[in-house]
């Protein structure tokens, strides 16, 4: 196998360094981690036409080699070679954004001081020919002391004279003539003020320097009233997109798992071979499967925010209010996402870069009442509340409906307030947020982005919730009749286990039948309905008729305050196994999503109870 | 200490300074990293709403949000404040 020769790609945040990373790797990437930490490790891979193999690693985006976040340390400690047992990277290709020269140039002059070959790029080059920025690039390089290649990173074409400097300079070291790297470490401050100079001598401007199109969306975007106005909107319509978009697209893959099922079911003769492909697994892919249309329309709006520059508004707009319980304004938009579905809500917090900050909303973003809870909270509601109008115009069913989502998002904001408070640091984490151009984002780019995302989510979350699914299934279908006497009564493993942890729920009114239903519960929250109706054997529970049916049949056999109590009880339970696979997969460790499932528990059986007690 | 010597959020959005000093504070670091170094013109563009907190300034060409009592580390003369040619917002 070719020598990998590796390339650090370096940069301030917000000067396109990753799209430039991706026209340079396209879908050669892999995203894997830096060891012992949860930042992520981006590497792609580019064989130049000199016949090299290099192995580009896009670094988190960094303002100094001076450490002052986890993304920096791991910045600095991948250039400096203490990252692990890798060693320096052979070359550093720093890119800076055209427009924001004086920046990039003092990020330039420090990593000429770690004693690696830097190849500048200087990138957002078509933006600054916009604004009117004339730079003199050869001055510039003569300087620097560096080469300087002037990119527009979402054009692949423009980056031929990057690939043929990168091939020369690789050249050069092999044949030993690379430039001394011995230059001065400079203060802060000294590097601003040589960068400044040099862009005094590199720089003309033959417009009026602002970025006058920032400014103008900035005056409607970050407005007292519109600006909210507009945010709202644009959330209303992530929202609206979640629902509507994702639901028929999301019947659609049921179906075709159904299809599926059929399919295999009738190509397999041996009985049990069959329910175990067809219940477990495919049922099992099926319902990870199942997540994506959901996840990939909040993820392109999320990327859609984020790269245009949208988000940090939104951060801006929404932080003190965030800072209320604790949190960053950036945990904003994971924690309202989480309203639709917790799964890309907790994805999603990886904007957050605070990592306490992260771990808070991870770990409450299931109180946020989630769509998968509808049917078992409109399944209920019907059943028991009676059609009655409080203050002569409010609809009971309406207000209980709206009291549980309150609930849930009080308990969210309680719980995050809780947890700051006592383990994660009371005080809001800094906010020093940059609030870049606004930008038309690139569509590789994001497509780039979602098919990682999908790859992340199948491969990572997948195997999880395929495996519990798969024993899920096994406990409820064993141990089946002997062959020889199908019709005996067998108590499956999951009923022998419903009846087995009864007592532990009597006091919070629920009787076998309902523990039960729990258990494949657990799988999802939706599943509660159909296995309710398995459990009291009414056909067709999904079906409106069906529905109905059930909703007769509990009211008769349950009192009002074990539907209550379970009711309160969905609030808060962690029933749903691909949260759990998704915290897993975001905190890198079993330790956080135990603590999620057992915290919910507590409060579930707290609530529980006092609801039971109070209404028996 | 001199006494025009303020704090940055004495600066309304649309006024300009120069920053004369940094104070001990945790992200002092991360304001220098950025470009708030003595000497350098920092401008207040907007308020964010209902609260005025936190703040969007500019320091060297690049836009940064900070909350008031970070910005609380920065000194300003205010003795050279003067408006800067471009609408306000709000």
């Amino acid at each position: 196998m070719v020598d990998r020769i590796t390339v650090a790609i370096a940069g301030n945040p917000n000067c396109g360094k990753s799209a430039l990373f991706n026209s340079l790797t396209g879908s050669r990437q892999k995203v894997a981690n830096y060891p012992g930490v949860t930042v992520e490790k981006k590497e792609g891979f580019l064989k130049l036409d000199s016949g090299e193999l290099l192995r580009f690693v896009d670094l988190p985006g960094s303002y100094s080699l001076s450490p002052r976040s986890l993304d920096e340390k791991i910045f600095a400690d991948f250039l400096n070679g203490t990252l692990g047992t890798a060693d320096r990277p052979a070359v550093i290709v720093a890119v800076i954004d055209a427009t924001c020269l004086e920046r990039g140039i003092s990020l330039v002059l420090e990593l000429r001081s770690i004693g690696c070959p830097v190849l500048v790029a200087l990138n957002l080059m078509d933006v600054a020919l916009d604004r009117g920025i004339q730079i003199d690039v050869s001055k510039l390089s003569e300087r620097l002391g560096v080469a300087v290649i002037p990119t527009v990173a979402v054009q692949k074409e423009s980056l031929g004279e990057l690939k043929e400097a990168l091939a020369k300079m690789l050249g050069d070291k092999k044949t030993g003539q690379a430039p001394a790297s011995s230059a001065k470490v400079f203060s802060t401050e000294e590097r601003f003020q040589i960068a400044e100079s040099i862009v005094k001598e590199v720089v003309i401007w033959k417009k009026s320097r602002r970025d006058t199109r920032t400014d103008f969306l900035d005056r409607l975007l970050v407005h007292p009233v519109w600006g909210m106005l507009i945010l709202f909107m644009v959330l209303g319509l992530v929202f609206q997109a979640i629902f509507s978009w994702a639901g028929p697209l999301q019947d659609g893959i049921e179906s075709l798992f159904s299809w599926l099922g059929g399919v295999a079911g009738a190509a397999i003769a041996h009985a049990e071979l069959r329910s175990l492909v067809v219940d477990g697994m495919i049922q099992g892919v099926g319902s990870v499967v199942v997540f994506l249309p959901q996840i990939l329309i909040l993820f392109l709006f999320i990327y859609f925010l984020e790269d245009s520059g949208y988000m940090a508004r939104a951060a801006f707009l929404m932080d003190h209010w965030m800072g209320k319980v604790g949190l960053h304004g950036r945990a904003f938009i994971p924690l309202l996402s989480s309203y639709a579905c917790a799964i890309p809500g907790i994805m999603a917090t990886r904007t957050i870069e605070n990592p306490r900050d992260r771990l808070t909303t991870i770990l409450v973003a299931p109180l946020a009442t989630c769509s998968a809870r509808l049917p078992v909270y409109t399944l209920l509601i019907a059943a028991f509340i009676p059609d009655r109008l409080v203050l002569g115009f409010l609809n009971l069913k309406g207000l209980v409906l709206f009291a549980l989502y309150a609930l849930g998002l009080l308990s969210a904001l309680l719980a995050a307030w809780v947890m700051k408070k006592l383990f994660f640091a009371s005080s809001q984490a800094p906010l020093v947020l940059e609030l870049p151009s606004y930008r038309m984002p690139s569509v590789r780019t994001l497509l780039l982005g979602l098919l990682e995302k999908t790859k992340i989510f199948l491969r990572r979350a997948g195997t999880i919730i395929l495996t519990l699914n798969v024993l899920l299934w096994f406990l409820t279908a064993y141990p089946k009749a002997p062959a020889a006497a199908p019709e005996t009564q067998v108590e499956s493993y999951a009923m022998q286990i419903g009846k087995w942890i009864e007592p532990v729920f009597q006091p919070i009114g629920f009787d076998w039948k309902v523990t039960m239903a729990l258990i494949p519960g657990f799988a999802a929250r939706e599943v509660m309905v159909s296995t309710l109706a398995t459990v009291y054997a009414v056909e067709n529970a999904d079906a409106d008729a069906g529905a109905v049916a059930l909703g007769e049949r509990l009211s008769k056999e349950w009192s009002l305050a074990t539907a209550l109590s379970l009711l309160v009880w969905y609030v808060y339970s962690p029933q749903c196994l691909s949260t759990l696979a998704v915290t897993r997969r975001e905190t890198h460790s079993w330790k956080w999503p135990l603590v999620q499932t057992a915290y919910l528990l507590v409060l579930a059986y707290l609530a529980s109870w006092l609801v039971f007690h109070a209404f028996s | 200490m001199n006494s025009e010597y303020k704090d940055l959020t004495c600066l309304k959005p649309g006024e300009e300074a120069r920053m004369v000093a940094l104070l001990n504070h945790p992200i002092a670091e991360r304001l220098r990293d950025l470009g708030f170094l003595p000497g350098t013109w920092v401008r207040v563009l907007f308020e964010a709403p209902i609260w005025g907190d936190p703040i969007a300034v500019e320091v060297r060409g690049t836009r940064v949000a900070l909350r008031k009592s970070e910005a609380g580390a920065i000194k300003v003369d205010a003795a050279t404040t003067r408006v800067f040619d471009i609408n306000v917002i709000g």
